[in-house]
């Protein structure tokens, strides 16, 4: 039953924001869209996109082949939709491990304070000063032969998930000094219970914008890591997509542009549709923090 | 007689919510003149907020202006505030003419700027005058608010409450106004505090011979401060006259309780309070909007809204039952 | 005085702050504050301004502050060496209702589930049919009804009606004492009246105390019986507030009693002559002798050198202050 209302609510709240943010809007549209070929169009393919010499290769774009195909054969439409699919697991690892490793930190490190506190906020900072790119170019290439979609989100999230922590943690700290803190502690709540009714409302939407910026980095870590070859290069990515088109066969400067285009253009649409929805979902944030009476 | 400075004229306004309309000023005519302490006393929910809002030109979605005029006298001639657009509002009457205190001092400041910056935004915006001009003429101008010279490389969240609050009021006065619309600016500040921070108020307005509107539901502060006092109630100016006659001679029933509800020091015996709420401004009573919580109310009261009359000279009431002694 | 007849005892509690962001310096919020409530019905006032450190003191007696130097003992136990049911039972015997209604509630949540949980978790009534009970029967006290607040959120309530479930809630545990710290400040003065008589009526029906913690002496003497009166951490006078408002012996609780606005215009020509605000508050906590010597009028330099200590003046008063030694 609580769980059907708990439901119910955030079919709510994503109405409430939906209707009323413009960006969440637009953004939410747009990465459905994206999600839909990503994960539901590629799952029509006629053959695996991924072998070479399929179709004739450097076709221009037609009615049978909609954008294309590559120099290796490979239909550009198919190879796409499946790089959507791949770049977008590699992400939502990412996301997954990194932002609730920040929440979990940043929680603990809010509620906890003194040299809990202290000892995390180190490691949190030696984890922002470090370069990551030079540090995950290091490990991809060690780890090269064991490398799966789910290797390299879990790599590309050891640098992103000081930043959620210490905005967590911040949430937490001004939450803690807000008056129905008192109230929970004198109305009996226990610690757990304070944490899940009275923390829990506030921090989640910071949590989810967190888990969205999370996933934009980590694509865009892997599309810089493809290019440099250090990615899954025998699959299918956004980044590996146009590794092969421009690092390897300068499609450009061959006149094949369908080929290096249609993942940018992608990459960028993802971009700005991630950024949207963090940017509404911000906005719609806002105001309710500083909600008072009517 | 006093010159005339702000002119209110059947003004009509209040707030959207979903497709009702709180009806929080309700054609409202009001006069206030120059060099005077005009108080708005009335419990919360009243409409004063909206109406300082309106007068001052801070129309805000879900706040509409339905009907009416706010002539403010600039350079000798009369200029609708309402009609101006918002930059207008901002570049030329703003902190310039009109001044506005609101309740908390957080909704001025701005928590990223140091208190020196606010005041060279202002100085520099309307006067022209460079960073190190500005930050000079500003600590000159603390000290004679008796703020600590302290207080200018502070952040706004650094000070205390009443300390925010003397800020804000400096920066109001900075370029000396016509007009200083002050909305319970001393709620929640303690007692000692609330005295400092009026008494320097009044002093600056009777320095500079302009016009103070004090908005607030403390009738003991406007005792303290006022020339005239309106009364509202439920978006209804109900009362309006000279201070010292309101407080000796209160005609509307409303007044009567409102002077009578406080606690007086020195008052150790059991007493009831007020009884009732405001109504709902959203389906307001008909007739009187006091008419419910009225002790004298009879049956014109439910059918008839009654227009405020000359009971002597510079004192108005809204209510049959004395409409009809003054006929009498 | 026997144990038994103490209810409260607040034993030389001293509070000390940090502040300033890079340098790490000390102030002292509460400084050496001691005083003893009986174990009978009554509604003592700690009264002062912003910043006299009465919030701290009474964060640090309802058990949310631990004080680097003193204790709070509630009925012979020492509050902050109170262990697992003991804590609950802390919480049934002291409750507190706070100055802002709005912030006390979580703006998220339907204030009926703090009802709730106090009513769970405290009071032990495990049926939600007896808990609903229990609650309507608490609020028709303040004047409201468990139909009136059932699914709303705070800001559908007014400031009045939020309070009246606010002093509810504390009442559902029928406490022994109420920390009331500033309760009705924001509160229209028109409607102030109607809440402090529901506070006498709690302490007449249910012989609870109060500690009413406020800036304003017209309400306190209203409905208190004894007044402390607190400067920047420091009590500076102490007695019955009969004596202390009629022949008040402390210059701040002389300026205390006058700032208040009266609705009397004859009294505005002495009202307006305000004194000497405070400056920087940190300044005043710093002063190694009397922390009013910058603003009160009779100063001397013993005052600025040489902090006065509580001295008893006739039987149940005392006065620090070095116009009376």
């Amino acid at each position: 039953m609580r769980k059907i209302l708990l439901l119910k609510n955030i079919y709510e709240i994503f109405k409430s924001i939906y209707l009323t943010n413009i960006k969440f809007r637009i953004g939410f549209i747009i990465f459905i869209i994206i999600l839909f070929f990503g994960f539901i169009v590629s799952s029509f393919a006629p053959v695996d996109p991924t072998r070479w010499y399929t179709f004739p290769k450097d076709l221009p774009p037609s009615f049978e082949h909609p954008l294309g195909t590559t120099t290796m054969g490979r239909s550009v439409f198919w190879m796409l939709v499946e790089s959507i699919k791949k770049s977008l697991i590699i992400a939502f690892t990412t996301a997954m491990i990194a932002s609730h490793v920040g929440l979990f930190l940043g929680m603990i490190a809010g509620l906890k304070g003194g040299v809990v506190d202290k000892v995390l906020m180190m490691i949190t900072d030696v984890f922002i000063v470090i370069p990551s790119l030079p540090v995950l170019i290091l490990l991809v290439s060690l780890l090269k032969d064991y490398l799966n979609l789910y290797l390299l989100g879990a790599l590309i999230s050891i640098f992103s998930w000081p930043w959620p922590s210490r905005q967590i943690r911040g949430i937490v700290l001004s939450l803690r000094e807000r008056g129905f803190m008192k109230t929970a502690s004198l109305s009996g709540m226990p610690f757990f219970r304070i944490i899940l009714l009275e923390i829990m409302p506030f921090v989640l939407g910071w949590h989810l914008i967190n888990f969205t910026n999370t996933i934009l980095y980590s694509i865009s870590s892997e599309a810089g890591l493809a290019i440099l070859g250090l990615s899954l290069l025998s699959d299918a990515t956004l980044g590996v997509m146009i590794y092969w088109a421009h690092m390897q066969w300068y499609a450009l400067m061959r006149g094949i542009w369908w080929w290096v285009v249609s993942p940018v253009v992608t990459l960028i649409l993802i971009f700005t549709s991630l950024y949207l929805i963090s940017i509404g979902l911000s906005e719609y944030l806002n105001p309710r923090l500083r909600q008072r009476g009517a | 007689m006093s010159e005339k400075t702000l002119l209110i004229e059947n003004l009509k306004g209040g707030y959207l919510l979903g497709n009702k309309y709180v009806d929080a000023v309700s054609n409202i005519t009001m006069l206030v003149k120059d060099n005077e302490v005009l108080g708005i006393a009335g419990e919360s929910g009243c409409g004063k907020s909206t109406l300082i809002k309106m007068i001052y030109g801070y129309i805000k979605y879900p706040l509409i202006v339905k009907n009416g005029k706010v002539n403010l006298k600039m350079n000798n001639t009369w200029v609708n505030i309402l009609k101006l657009n918002e930059e207008d509002r901002r570049k030329n009457i703003w902190w310039k003419y009109i001044s506005y205190i609101p309740q908390n001092s957080l909704n001025v400041l701005n928590p990223t700027s140091r208190i020196k910056d606010h005041f060279a935004e202002i100085l520099s915006l309307h006067r022209g005058l460079k960073k190190e001009e500005a930050y000079e003429l500003a600590s000159e101008y603390l000290k004679e608010m008796e703020l600590p010279i302290e207080v200018l490389n502070a952040y706004p969240h650094q000070l205390s409450g009443g300390m925010r609050q003397r800020v804000v009021i400096a920066l109001a006065l900075l370029l000396k106004p016509r007009l200083i619309l002050a909305d319970e600016p001393t709620t929640a500040l303690d007692v000692i505090i609330q005295r400092g921070i009026l008494t320097l108020l009044l002093e600056t307005q009777r320095k500079l011979k302009n016009t103070l509107i004090l908005v607030t539901h403390d009738m003991g502060i406007h005792a303290m401060l006022t020339d005239r006092i309106a009364i509202m109630y439920a978006g209804k100016i109900i009362e309006v006259g000279g201070t010292k006659e309101i407080f000796n001679n209160p005609l509307h029933p409303y007044t009567k309780i409102l002077i009578e509800s406080l606690v007086k020091i020195g008052e150790k015996k059991l007493r009831r309070g007020i009884k009732g709420m405001p109504p709902d401004l959203t389906a307001p009573p008909s007739g009187c909007r006091f008419h419910p919580r009225c002790p004298l109310a009879t049956e014109i009261c439910s059918l008839k809204e009654p227009y405020l009359i000359k009971a002597s000279n510079d004192h108005f009431v809204a209510c049959h039952k004395i409409n009809e002694g003054i006929k009498l | 005085m026997k144990k038994d007849n103490i209810l409260l005892k607040i034993d030389n509690i001293i509070k000390i702050f940090k502040y300033g962001v890079v340098i790490g310096k000390k102030f002292t919020a509460v400084d050496s504050i001691s005083f003893i409530m009986e174990n009978r019905p009554q509604i003592l006032t700690i009264a002062g301004e912003s910043g006299s450190g009465k919030t701290t003191l009474a964060r640090i007696i309802l058990g949310f502050l631990q004080p680097e130097i003193g204790k709070v003992i509630y009925r012979n136990k020492d509050v902050y060496k109170l262990k697992g049911k003991e804590k609950i039972w802390y919480r049934k015997e002291v409750q507190a209702v706070f100055q802002d209604p709005f912030e006390a509630f979580n703006p998220m949540r339907k204030i009926y589930t703090y009802l709730y949980e106090t009513t769970k978790n405290i009071v032990g009534i495990e049926e939600k049919n007896d808990i609903d009970e229990h609650i309507n029967q608490t609020l028709e006290m303040v004047g409201l009804s468990l139909e009136e607040i059932k699914g709303k959120y705070p800001h559908e309530f007014s400031g009045g009606q939020l309070q009246r479930v606010a002093i509810a809630r504390a009442l559902l545990t029928k406490p022994k004492l109420i920390i009331a710290d500033e309760p009705v400040s924001m509160i229209d003065a028109s409607l102030r009246i109607n809440i402090l008589n529901i506070f006498k009526e709690i302490e007449e029906k249910f012989s609870t105390s109060f500690i009413y913690i406020t800036h304003d002496l017209a309400t306190a003497y209203y409905i208190s019986d004894e007044i402390i009166i607190m400067y920047r951490g420091v009590i500076v006078e102490k007695g019955p507030i009969e004596d202390v408002m009629k022949e008040p012996l402390h210059p701040y609780t002389t300026l205390l009693l006058d700032s208040i606005p009266v609705p009397d215009i004859t009294y505005r020509a002495k009202w307006l002559k305000a004194s000497k605000l405070s400056g920087l508050e940190i300044k005043e906590f710093l002063i190694k002798g009397c922390k009013y010597s910058d603003r009160c009028p009779y100063s001397s330099d013993k005052c600025i050198r040489e902090r006065p200590r509580l001295i008893k003046i006739d039987k149940n008063r005392e006065v620090a202050c070095w116009l009376y030694s």
